[in-house]
């Protein structure tokens, strides 16, 4: 993510050269990115603006999901977003008092996800606080698992899981070939590597969380892991790369 | 008389007039190993926080001594210090010996690799009281003392840590402090602890009670240290971390074989920092501390 949050992180990344600079420091190539702004009909254009700096940030479109205009559908920003080319979107909550928490309750969001679907568009959604008491007040796996249900071509990718979401993590897996993980916080020992024996090296992703995030995590799960060369590539890059291709 | 070449007369002599045994600077800097998913092996790594546990062959985790050593060689770490997860976690004294003796058992098997943490149990006290002399043993396994105050769910000023503390205190003995988690935090005391027991050398684990805290805690404290690995993570922690404290109060753990090591000792290796100040918290720190060679 590039800019300012209203709660300030404590090493933003406020320019498409400041990314660059940590990517370049990490070995990290290219990176799906999009620019923070509080105001949503701002949000995507900063991001597009930032792609066009530099081949190697790839935009990701930004949904939130609380309508705030009067006559707003969710839906209809899928549309723009294919019609910019972009290719990837991520649920972002809305600040500010017409906010709230951001629940992902089916009921709500099944327009904007069929959408999605039909165009197969990986949705990422945020999943560091999934196992937290926040939960309670946000979503949890309950509403992943409807996602993927209502969804089953939907690519579901899951940012930042926590190791203790092995158990839950473990059972969505088993029953939902569409869901997908970053790797960067799923940090027990060989948990991935495990995953992968499991699972295949497909549905895990590479994801550095910045400006959150620790990025090494991730790079050294993968660069040091007890996995192939092709599950390593796999993780890192490709598996990402064959989703952006089905988008339709 | 033997002759010897002019070449080996002449490193023999320079060698002699040096302060320290040169050895040739890596080709690559630690950053630029790691980059290239390269072993650190040209590097003093050495991890101050890791396990061993008996646990069924497949088991996604935590692992055995030789799974930790795989990953260990896979990384390039040339030591760790680890503790027992059964001896930890017994509910019993036989559970509880029996992973001090794995510990001991390991440290025998592999004594280039691994040195261990005798684990003191504040629930089962004088089990743990009767081992604290296995320190003093020539060539112990033992180390230091390792204490779960969150698993144990014990207060770290509790009465039954102070032959700990009054132990480690006469013998220069560092502690591994696992003192904040379910739900509690008992950080506040660790501050009057290390006070009143200056030569401990305290390490608090997983970074103790978070970047707000530290410097308060550890500002004027000596013998107060941090160990780095967490299983989560934040962008430049590390580098905030070494420029409020200093590069000498921190020291590589990477929790394996319950966290991932690959992570962990990706996370030091990095890191924005200059090589001097990574040398240190990879490997120089942690001899100093614990006395290896």
């Amino acid at each position: 993510m590039l800019g300012n949050t209203l709660v300030p992180q404590p090493a933003p990344l406020l320019t498409p050269r400041d990314l660059l600079r940590e990517m370049d420091r990490f070995g990290i190539e290219r990176a799906l990115v999009y620019h923070y702004h509080r105001l949503k009909s701002r949000m995507n254009r900063l991001t597009l603006d930032a792609a066009k700096t530099s081949p190697r940030l790839v935009p990701c479109w930004a949904l939130s999901l609380t309508p705030i205009m009067l006559r707003e559908n969710i839906e209809d920003h899928v549309d723009e977003m294919l019609r910019a080319g972009v290719k990837a979107a991520r649920f972002v909550p809305d600040e500010g008092p017409a906010g709230g928490p951001m629940t992902l309750r089916l009921y709500q969001l099944e327009k904007v996800l069929a959408r999605l679907d039909h165009h197969h568009v990986p949705v990422l959604i945020p999943g560091e606080h999934l196992q937290t008491p926040q939960m309670a007040a946000t979503y949890g796996f309950d509403q992943i698992h409807d996602i993927c249900s209502a969804f089953p071509n939907l690519p579901v990718v899951l940012l930042q899981v926590r190791y203790a979401t092995q158990p839950p993590l473990l059972a969505l897996m088993r029953r939902h070939a569409n869901l997908y993980f970053t790797i960067s916080w799923f940090g027990l020992f060989r948990q991935v590597e495990s995953f992968v024996e499991m699972f295949g090296p497909e549905r895990l992703l590479y994801g550095s969380g910045l400006p959150g995030g620790d990025p090494a995590l991730g790079v050294g799960m993968v660069n040091y892991g007890k996995l192939t060369v092709a599950q390593k590539e796999g993780i890192a890059g490709t598996n990402l790369a064959r989703l952006l291709e089905h988008v339709q | 008389m033997k002759s010897i070449p002019r070449r080996e007369f002449l490193q023999s002599a320079a060698a002699a007039v040096l302060p320290l045994p040169v050895s040739p600077a890596p080709a690559k800097s630690i950053l630029e190993t790691a980059r290239a998913a390269e072993k650190l092996s040209d590097f003093d790594v050495v991890d101050v926080h890791a396990h061993i546990a008996e646990t069924p062959p497949d088991a996604i985790w935590p692992q055995g001594p030789l799974a930790l050593l795989e990953d260990m060689d896979r990384c390039g770490v040339k030591q760790a210090v680890f503790s027992h997860l059964g001896a930890i976690l017994s509910t019993e004294d036989s559970e509880y010996l029996a992973g001090i003796e794995a510990t001991a058992q390991a440290v025998r098997a592999h004594p280039a690799r691994f040195r261990g943490y005798l684990v003191f149990h504040p629930h089962l006290f004088e089990a743990s009281r009767r081992q604290l002399p296995r320190l003093l043993e020539p060539d112990s396994p033992f180390v230091g003392f390792k204490l779960h105050g969150a698993f144990h769910q014990y207060p770290a000023d509790g009465p039954k840590y102070r032959p700990v503390y009054e132990f480690a205190h006469e013998h220069r003995l560092p502690v591994l402090f696992h003192v904040a988690g379910t739900g509690r935090d008992w950080s506040h005391s660790i501050g009057a602890i290390v006070d009143e027991f200056s030569r401990m050398n305290l390490i608090l684990a997983h970074m103790g009670p978070g970047e707000e805290a530290l410097p308060e805690l550890m500002k004027g404290r000596p013998n107060l240290f941090l160990d780095t690995c967490l299983s989560t993570g934040r962008h430049r922690l590390i580098e905030r971390l070494a420029a409020k404290l200093g590069p000498e109060k921190l020291l590589f753990a990477s929790d394996a074989t319950f966290d991932s090591l690959t992570a962990q000792v990706a996370k030091i290796a990095f890191t924005d920092l200059p090589e001097s100040d990574k040398k240190l918290i990879l490997g120089g720190n942690a001899r100093r501390l614990f006395r290896l060679p």
